[in-house]
């Protein structure tokens, strides 16, 4: 599938741990995916990471909402 | 991969977020903040991490916020995508937001230099294309 595929499937405040199927060697985009691990948890996922076999090819997304409602973003570095 | 590519934003949402893939040991989607007031992009400590970088406490910069100047670690990551853009060896200060936040950190000048950008909030379209100088899809 596609990453966003992904999307579509995981909508709610998903961490998605996928092996990366089909990179594009020039411009690096991923074109193909396909999920090994769906949690609620960064962490979680990150453990998974840690337990993969050394070379697996894989991507991390997080598929939730960000800013709720009522919420603003003031920060800047110089 | 076209010259240009354009992101859909949300005007009343008081931010724009923008994916980038940040490539290292894995691959990490993060959800940045487009910030043209930044010198560097920013990264928390544990996306940078799981890239596999090593945070050499030693090369840190100054930087300086609305309220504070701090040092933070400075670090390379090695290819970094946005709308299909990559451009390799990006400087990043490795900082925390506040989790409430929800965002990863900020999509600095140390990317966007490379880029003309164009951002129109009455369609909420922000547009990225590469700058007439540098030509290659991966900018060095």
């Amino acid at each position: 599938m596609t990453v966003n595929d992904v999307y579509e499937k995981y909508p709610d405040n998903k961490w998605v741990l996928l092996r990366v199927i089909k990179e594009n060697q020039e411009t690096h985009e991923i074109e193909e995916v396909e999920p090994l691990f769906v949690s609620d948890s960064r962490d979680e996922m990150y453990e998974k990471i840690n337990n993969l076999p050394e070379g697996d090819h894989v991507m991390t997304l997080f598929t939730g909402p960000i800013l709720k409602e009522g919420e603003a973003f003031a920060f800047s570095f110089v | 991969m076209s010259e240009k590519e354009s992101l859909r934003f949300d005007p009343s949402a008081g931010i724009i977020l923008i994916d980038a893939d940040l490539h290292g040991r894995v691959i990490e989607r993060s959800r940045l903040v487009f910030d043209t007031g930044a010198t560097y992009c920013m990264l928390p400590w544990k996306l940078v991490t799981a890239l596999g970088i090593e945070i050499n406490q030693n090369n840190t910069i100054q930087t300086t916020t609305a309220s504070t100047i701090e040092t933070s670690p400075i670090i390379t990551i090695p290819i970094m995508t946005v709308l299909g853009f990559s451009v390799k060896n990006v400087s990043c200060i490795v900082r925390d937001l506040p989790s409430v936040s929800g965002v990863d950190g900020l999509l600095g000048l140390s990317f966007l230099k490379h880029f003309k950008m164009k951002v129109d909030f009455a369609k909420g379209e922000l547009e990225l294309s590469r700058s007439r100088r540098v030509f290659p899809k991966i900018i060095l």
